[in-house]
């Protein structure tokens, strides 16, 4: 796993009997793991240094007198070496029962129950008493910064959050004070653990000692379901677990990727489903009439803020509203031509949505030779800043903070949107755009004052979104959107990397995802036999686009697939590559 | 009245007497046997609905405390609940009838106490499996069952309805005196 792709030098080893090809500077553990002998282990982590001190990974070697850490141990030519043997069984009873010691008896109040090595290895390979009849010590719990907090009773020491912040991290915030059997992680006084990733020593500590403040007493983990997914903050394109349960995301978790994210992911991503869950999320087709007096050919959009306000949409349905949209999008193409019609796609879109978007645009407005297009545009959101650690590890944040920016190049750039947005806007203002449909999609959006304004002239616009705000507000046809904890679909990170995300819950109310949505009206118009559901879409588009050919929802798999060839996409090393230069 | 086990032979009739091919002395004696116990016996039955279960006493040692009933959750020594919200009842639970909303509280011995704790009664299948699986000695079903309700919503019993300790209740009067203190 921690191999890179250079030919590895290998020697030949025999584990329990069985010969394995060892590569020379990848610890026996790593060896053992990848070839499916499980040992058990706690302070070894394939991204960190090597620290050696849990001693849970013992295991006996022919060539030396006394039992191994086998984390530690790097192959030996024609070494043998046993993990499962009356010795070593012994050797990890001992082992757990000093691990344990001080261990508090806190399972059921522990929010890692349920995916705590030291519970599994406890129930695996320890002993069923204990000998220890004396005190328990006690040591602090408290929060280490904003995001983080420590249980210090149940931290068994063994320095993977310390080796995080130095290596990965780079701010090396954490340390372990006092000595014994009091040793404690903490932070220096006056810093606390502020890095934009720190939520990640909560996902690799083994125990139940650190947690991300977010999901403290929410649930236990052993009722959560997980999902497959990437990371929609930003462009950096997090592999992620959608962790749910009873209809809500409690929490998401980094999933290992070395292409993309290693095995970490950021702070703000993290509690980035937040708004998915949020109760004024969108979630009824409304259509209103047609806002009249729009057509004051001045050039100048009047007063925006002062649109007609929701009130003037009625609730409708799926099928209405979509009848609703084609009906005035065919009217409009009647009376007014193409040239009256604008889109605006949005880089917090899918590719296959983007995809079906720019085909629906070209259904909708149709196409006279000779004459304007409709008007095209693409919302983003502002870049945010970039995070790079002072020093190791690999794990970068993008500044870009859309999740698919890279995609909507791909898509929609030259092909579908050939002016830059001030054209779009001018247009817009114009007065000669009777049917705008803007996707939205993103939360928290400011859209410039100008768009806003002249959205609000507009006598149809049609709004695609997941929450109320600015865009909402000016809808005419309001149609609810899936956010990307409801939809499949791929996204392609800031380095190109096209990763599936997947539907972890349905979309709330009535609402259908916008796959769907865009499938039905071109089923309408005549344009498609039936609706696909996202991977029948993103064969059409790889048969399409050129970018996305010979790929497909298999071969992309879990852990996705290059899609761009500009810039290639170098590895820096993980912290213990780096450590050991 | 089996014969030997070792013969595969079918029980002759001429075993039994006359008398009991006949059955009707049997039949006398047990009606006779029936009629002793009405007239001298001791009556075991309670006139439920008209007699209440709880305020008679029939059972030996007081109360059948192996029944299965209506659950409490129990308090500790300083009243307060000794749930810690591990949701481990409700994990177990076949019939999914416990809801746990967890919470966090600043108490010296714990810091997680359960906010919502609700258990819907006409759900419940009084297994016993929640009470088993406390890690706490939390939860304990009593044996009460005599609660009626005019609607379904009363019989989704809530904390404070789960916690009651009023001794004069038949769910409350089993707080403590099983294992007292904490
Ligand atoms: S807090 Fe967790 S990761 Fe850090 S030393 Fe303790 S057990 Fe290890
Ligand atoms: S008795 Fe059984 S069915 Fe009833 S709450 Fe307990 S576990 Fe659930
Ligand atoms: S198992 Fe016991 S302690 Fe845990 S939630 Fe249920 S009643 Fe509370
Ligand atoms: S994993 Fe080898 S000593 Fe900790």
């Amino acid at each position: 796993m921690s191999a890179p792709a250079k030919t590895v030098e290998t020697v030949k080893i025999k584990v329990n009997g069985k010969e394995l090809d060892a590569p020379k500077d990848q610890p026996v553990l790593q060896t053992c793991l990848d070839n499916g002998i499980y040992i058990p282990h706690y302070c070894y982590h394939p991204a960190l240094s090597i620290s050696g001190n849990c001693r849970m990974c013992l295991c006996t070697a022919s060539n030396a007198p006394k039992a191994v850490i086998s984390c530690a141990t790097f192959p030996a030519e024609g070494a043998e070496y046993t993990t499962e043997s009356e010795e070593v069984k012994k050797l990890r009873e001992i082992i757990l029962e000093f691990l344990l010691i001080n261990h508090p008896l806190d399972c059921p109040v522990c929010d890692q129950a349920g995916e705590c090595d030291l519970q599994e290895f406890s129930f695996r390979f320890g002993k069923d008493d204990s000998r220890f009849e004396e005190e328990k010590n006690y040591r602090h719990t408290k929060k280490l910064g904003t995001n983080v907090r420590l249980y210090g009773n149940r931290c068994i020491v063994c320095t993977r959050c310390v080796r995080f912040c130095e290596e990965i991290a780079g701010d090396a915030e954490l340390c372990v004070r006092e000595r014994g059997d009091s040793n404690i992680i903490d932070t220096f006084p006056g810093i606390p653990l502020e890095n934009p990733i720190s939520g990640c020593v909560a996902d690799i500590c083994p125990v139940g000692a650190l947690f991300v403040d977010d999901f403290v007493h929410k649930t236990r983990v052993f009722f959560l379901e997980s999902t497959t997914s990437v990371c929609n903050m930003c462009a950096t394109g997090c592999s992620i677990n959608v962790d749910t349960w009873q209809g809500e995301v409690q929490r998401l978790r980094p999933r290992h990727n070395p292409d993309v994210n290693d095995y970490w992911m950021c702070d703000r991503g993290r509690v980035g489903y937040k708004y998915s869950g949020a109760a004024e999320r969108l979630s009824r087709y409304e259509v209103g009439p047609a806002r009249a007096g729009s057509s004051a050919g001045d050039g100048k959009a009047k007063a925006g803020p002062t649109d007609p306000p929701r009130s003037t949409r009625a609730p409708s349905d799926f099928g209405k509203a979509l009848a609703a949209v084609s009906d005035r999008a065919e009217r409009v193409r009647r009376e007014h031509g193409p040239g009256a019609f604008a889109f605006v796609a949005s880089a917090w879109m899918s590719v296959e949505e983007m995809f079906l978007f720019r085909r629906l645009a070209t259904t909708l407005a149709g196409a006279v030779p000779g004459e304007a297009g409709p008007a095209t545009g693409i919302l983003a959101v502002a870049d945010g800043e970039a995070w790079t650690p002072r020093v190791g590890g690999a794990f970068k944040i993008d500044s870009d903070r859309n999740p698919n920016r890279k995609g909507a190049e791909m898509l929609l750039l030259g092909s579908f949107i050939s002016e830059p947005f001030s054209v779009l806007l001018d247009r817009l203002e114009s007065g000669a755009i009777k049917f705008a449909w803007v996707v939205g999609g993103i939360p928290d959006f400011s859209p410039m004052d100008r768009f806003r304004d002249a959205l609000g002239a507009i006598s149809n616009v049609v709004v695609t979104d997941i929450l109320p705000g600015p865009l909402s507000e000016r809808a005419t046809i309001l149609l609810p959107a899936a956010s990307f904890v409801e939809k499949d679909g791929v996204f392609v990170n800031g380095r190109g990397w096209a990763q599936r995300c997947r539907a972890a819950l349905p979309p709330p109310g009535e609402t259908r995802t916008e796959l769907d949505l865009f499938q039905e009206l071109l089923r309408r118009a005549g344009e498609r036999e039936r609706v696909l559901s996202a991977q029948g879409v993103y064969a059409e588009l790889a048969a399409e686009v050129g970018a996305f050919a010979d790929t497909s929802y298999k071969t992309l798999g879990a852990l996705g697939a290059r899609v761009t060839d500009d810039e290639p996409a170098e590895r820096e090393p993980t912290g213990r590559e780096a450590a050991k230069r | 009245m089996a014969g030997p086990a070792t013969t595969h032979a079918p029980e002759t009739p001429s075993q039994t007497g006359i008398g009991e091919r006949l059955f009707l002395p049997s039949v006398v004696k047990g009606l006779l046997s029936t009629l002793r116990h009405m007239m001298f016996g001791e009556s075991f039955t309670v006139e439920y609905p008209e007699e209440s279960v709880y305020a008679v006493n029939k059972f030996p040692n007081d109360e059948n405390r192996r029944f299965r009933g209506e659950h409490i959750l129990v308090k500790d020594d300083q009243g307060r609940e000794k749930c810690v919200a591990c949701m481990l009842c409700s994990a177990a639970c076949p019939a999914v009838c416990i809801t746990i909303v967890p919470e966090e509280v600043d108490w010296e011995d714990r810091d997680r106490r359960p906010k919502v704790f609700e258990i819907d009664m006409l759900r419940c299948i009084y297994c016993g499996f929640c009470e088993e699986a406390c890690p706490c000695d939390a939860i304990r079903l009593t044996p009460a069952f005599y609660q009626v309700s005019r609607t379904r919503e009363e019989k989704v019993y809530d904390k404070e309805k789960l916690l009651n300790d009023d001794p004069d209740d038949p769910r409350g009067k089993y707080q403590s005196p099983i294992h007292p203190g904490k």
